[in-house]
């Protein structure tokens, strides 16, 4: 994460706008290889921080852009792990070292100059003549290095100004579009592991992207509407690259910077390349069975993919399976297998609470356990729309449950 | 109308406090102010400190309520002393509990700040956290903590997370921490809790439902949006007592003494030399450090004009001649020297110089890059006698218990009169004969004159006969 003082925006009236680099430039690409060659292989031999930084200040201080240089340079130091010296017991002779002095002092007025003469022994009287301290955090070797490309070094750089102006925002007001549901279910996991809440909405998608699906999400933390706390501002900037992983996005926030606030305005437009990785989504074998029989089978449903959909703006589902009535009628089916108890006691609260909810429930039967089966039983949402199934729900059982809900 | 036939229900989530079915024509206004409607849960929602006001008004208004949130309940206790509040201790007690246990205390270093909060955790017995600024706190509050109750103490900070029935915590662990265990704690102890208004720390008062609260510090002095801060999170000042005040039975006599020390010849020409460069540079940009961003101005154009570069070398250079000229190093150690019988601790400004003084004298250096394992052995040695010395930058400041420590040298420091008075403080906790005194060096004819004519300002430092001025 970049620092304050490492960040590079110009301000236009109330906006502020990173200054991102060309990730193409052959210049830049020179340059961020140069630096990071400073981490590859010495000969076996782990380098210190203080050689580092020897090595690469000349590397930084030739580029004509300090800040930027300075920037890419901290973006590759925190892929970094120092570790201690461990073959010398610095402190073990620095306490011999003191208690010496110490007893030199108390015995006489010497000079401080004469101190290191009057060491007890050789290997003292050595250590004495070197660095005291040169255990301290510069004289630490490189452990490991999470190595990166140069082009993804600059790419990243220009993902981390934008999130190191968000570390100064309360809150963050996105519209994404996804092609698919896994990518906003993706969006949605990395929202809920940096432990942010967001008002949710369906919006039309623009002209051009009919296939695809947006929704707008006013992001901040649980405690962001009573107070404007800075506290949400590094999971905010956690959470960006998960927006900028998507096809279509763009974002507002309103940045606090110097007892002014000014406003952050980005989109897809902006070429910012996320570091998130994007792993396509995976469609397991029994799925496309289902899928397959369900067709053969069923006339008055159509499946119809995945879609997810929003209920009283706060709650987004993902259903695994949709389903169209010939009438138009669109019902969804999640389904619980036995790692997901506490998703489906939220869920079943959820429904209880909005039983005009267009959901099916699938349970697995490996979720049964500890007595969760009778608690299942007598929920009312569930005994309505809910199923039992082993492994993968059975066609028939589910178009029973469909057709009872179109009378 | 349906609201007022179900009991509120009172949860806790992530700092917060979310709110069903509450009854709110029935609150009072201004705790109203405080609650809003969130509609991405569909609920009430207010910052968890709130607890407290809003049970008791529920109670007040004769409301039902089912309170989810707090996750403590009383504590067996078992107080291992017979020592017994002292006069000035009992004083800020008695104070504190009729501020309704949530209050700030001002009292000096080493008055006994510890042995009121264990009363004070005793007397509630509810589960308790306390909140220290640095990780030598955290340790020496654990340690005493379970002197006092004969049972383990939970940490938090320093690599340490052991939640227990009494924790001691690091402000900034607290902070990381509080939105997962703000409901399982009835009262919170801030050690030095003139830290706490910062927007950062606040947050570990503001996402707590502890009921019961205690500020300690020994210098309450603060602008007023942090003392209004301190008054929301904590409760207001109940009690103040003053250096002076306890002088000569509570804490040591005391004298402080200011010496001005003259560069050395080349030092002071390569003083003159690089303070012409910064202070031009300065003028030329019309930087007079009176506004906020003069700093970051500063640093900037160091970064951007052609001379940037030199400027900034000058300034620091200026600046470490003052703050760890020769004849500075020279007269610490004579005052070293002079002392050398008894405890002494040398403050510097900054890390650099305290290594370089290490490196000269072979003496203990202590700052936060010193290894956990290490600055233990460290004060345990400095407090057996083994180190008569212990050389440090700011770690030592506040509330590290060194007793045993009777002279103070201040090599170099900041401007902050609460830097000074704590400095002040560490070398002032009574033993029998003890004479405390608080050398100040200062680099004659350097900017040094003034930084230390601003922390002076103190009315511990004003008292007529109780230090002089040495020109060397």
């Amino acid at each position: 994460m970049l620092t304050k003082d490492l960040m590079r925006y110009r301000r236009r009236g109330d906006y502020l706008k990173p200054i991102f680099i060309d990730t193409g430039d052959a210049k830049l690409l020179e340059f961020a290889t140069e630096l990071l060659a400073v981490y590859g292989d010495t000969g076996g031999k782990a380098l210190t921080r203080g050689e580092i930084d020897e090595l690469a200040d000349p590397i930084v201080k030739g580029l004509s852009d300090l800040c930027l240089a300075k920037g890419l340079y901290k973006l590759i130091t925190d892929r970094c792990e120092f570790a201690q010296p461990e073959h010398f017991d610095y402190s073990a002779m620095r306490k011999k070292v003191f208690l010496r002095a110490s007893q030199l002092l108390r015995q006489q007025n010497c000079s401080f100059e004469k101190l290191a003469g009057h060491m007890n022994d050789d290997e003292l009287q050595r250590f004495a003549a070197g660095d005291i301290f040169a255990d301290l955090p510069e004289n630490e070797r490189l452990s490991r290095f999470r190595p990166l490309f140069p082009r993804e070094l600059l790419e990243r750089y220009n993902t981390a100004q934008v999130q190191a102006l968000l570390m100064y925002a309360a809150e963050l007001d996105i519209k994404v579009g996804a092609e698919n549901a896994a990518e906003l279910r993706r969006l949605f996991k990395y929202l809920k592991f940096f432990r942010l809440l967001a008002k949710i909405e369906e919006i039309k998608s623009p002209v051009g992207c009919k296939d695809m699906n947006f929704v707008r999400l006013q992001v901040s933390g649980p405690a962001s509407m009573l107070d404007s706390l800075r506290k949400y501002g590094m999971q905010l900037a956690v959470f960006f690259p998960a927006v900028c992983a998507l096809p279509r996005w763009s974002i507002r926030a309103e940045i606090k910077l110097r007892d002014r606030k000014h406003r952050l305005v980005l989109d897809e437009k902006s070429g910012l390349v996320s570091h998130y990785r994007n792993f396509s989504a995976y469609v397991p074998e029994e799925v496309m069975m289902f899928h397959r029989l369900f067709k053969q089978k069923v006339k008055d449903w159509k499946i119809v993919g995945e879609a997810p959909f929003i209920k009283n703006g706060r709650e987004i589902f993902f259903p695994d399976l949709s389903f169209e009535h010939e009438s138009g009628k669109v019902i969804h089916l999640e389904l619980f297998h036995r790692w997901h108890r506490g998703e489906l006691a939220k869920r079943l609260v959820f429904c209880n609470n909005d039983p005009t909810c267009p959901l099916l429930i699938g349970v697995d039967r490996s979720l049964l356990k500890s007595g969760y089966d009778n608690e299942l039983q007598n929920d009312s949402f569930f005994s309505e729309k809910g199923f039992l199934f082993r492994d993968f729900p059975g066609v028939d059982r589910v178009r029973k449950l469909l057709n009872s809900l179109v009378g | 109308m349906e609201h007022e036939k179900q009991p509120a229900k009172l949860a806790f989530e992530a700092g917060t406090l979310l709110l069903k079915n509450l009854p709110l024509s029935k609150l009072p206004i201004e705790l109203l102010r405080k609650i809003k409607w969130d509609e991405r849960v569909e609920c009430h929602r207010c910052m968890a400190y709130l607890y407290a006001p809003l049970v008791l008004a529920l109670r007040d208004a004769g409301c039902c309520y089912e309170d989810n949130a707090r996750e403590f309940a009383p504590l067996d206790l078992d107080l291992n002393t017979d020592f017994q509040l002292r006069t000035h201790q009992q004083e800020a007690f008695v104070a504190w509990k009729n501020a309704e246990c949530r209050a700030v205390t001002a009292l000096p270093t080493g008055s006994g700040k510890t042995f009121l909060a264990v009363t004070a955790i005793n007397y509630l017995a509810r589960p308790a956290l306390v909140l220290v600024p640095t990780i030598d706190l955290l340790q020496q509050w654990a340690s005493q903590l379970e002197t006092f109750f004969q049972q383990p103490i939970g940490m938090l900070g320093g690599g340490a997370k052991d939640i227990r029935p009494i924790t001691v915590s690091t402000y900034d662990s607290a902070v990381i921490h509080m939105e997962f265990i703000g409901g399982k704690f009835g009262f919170l102890v801030f050690d030095e809790c003139h830290h706490l208004p910062g927007p950062v720390n606040r947050v570990a008062a503001s996402m707590s439902i502890a009921p019961y609260r205690l500020g300690l510090t020994a210098t309450p002095e603060l602008d007023e949006e942090p003392a209004e801060a301190l008054r929301e999170y904590i409760g207001p000042l109940c009690c103040q007592i003053h250096i002076d005040q306890l002088e000569g039975e509570v804490l040591a006599p005391y004298a402080t003494r200011q010496e001005k020390v003259k560069l050395d010849a080349q030092e002071a020409v390569a003083y003159q030399q690089s303070r012409k460069i910064y202070v031009e540079f300065l003028k030329k940009h019309g930087i007079t450090f009176q506004r906020r961003d003069d700093w970051a101005r500063f640093i900037g154009l160091c970064a951007r004009m052609p001379d940037g570069r030199n400027v900034l070398s000058a300034f620091l250079e200026q600046k470490r001649i003052a703050r760890g000229g020769r004849a500075k190093v020279q007269r610490t150690w004579e005052i070293i020297q002079e002392h050398r019988h008894e405890r002494i601790i040398v403050f510097t400004a900054e890390n650099d110089t305290a290594y370089m003084l290490g490196r000269k004298f072979f003496m203990p250096v202590l700052t936060h890059r010193t290894k956990v394992s290490e600055r233990k052995e460290m004060l345990e040695l400095f407090r057996s006698g083994e180190y008569p010395v212990l050389i440090t930058s700011k770690v030592l400041n506040e509330g590290v218990d060194v007793p045993e420590a009777s002279v103070g040298i201040i090599v170099s420091g900041s401007g902050s009169i609460r830097e000074h008075v704590q400095r002040l403080g560490r070398i002032l906790r009574a033993a029998d004969g003890k004479q405390a005194v608080l050398y100040e060096l200062i680099s004659e004819g350097t900017s040094e004159e003034n930084v230390s004519r601003r922390r002076r300002e103190h009315r511990a430092y004003r008292r007529s006969g109780k230090f002089f001025r040495r020109r060397r």
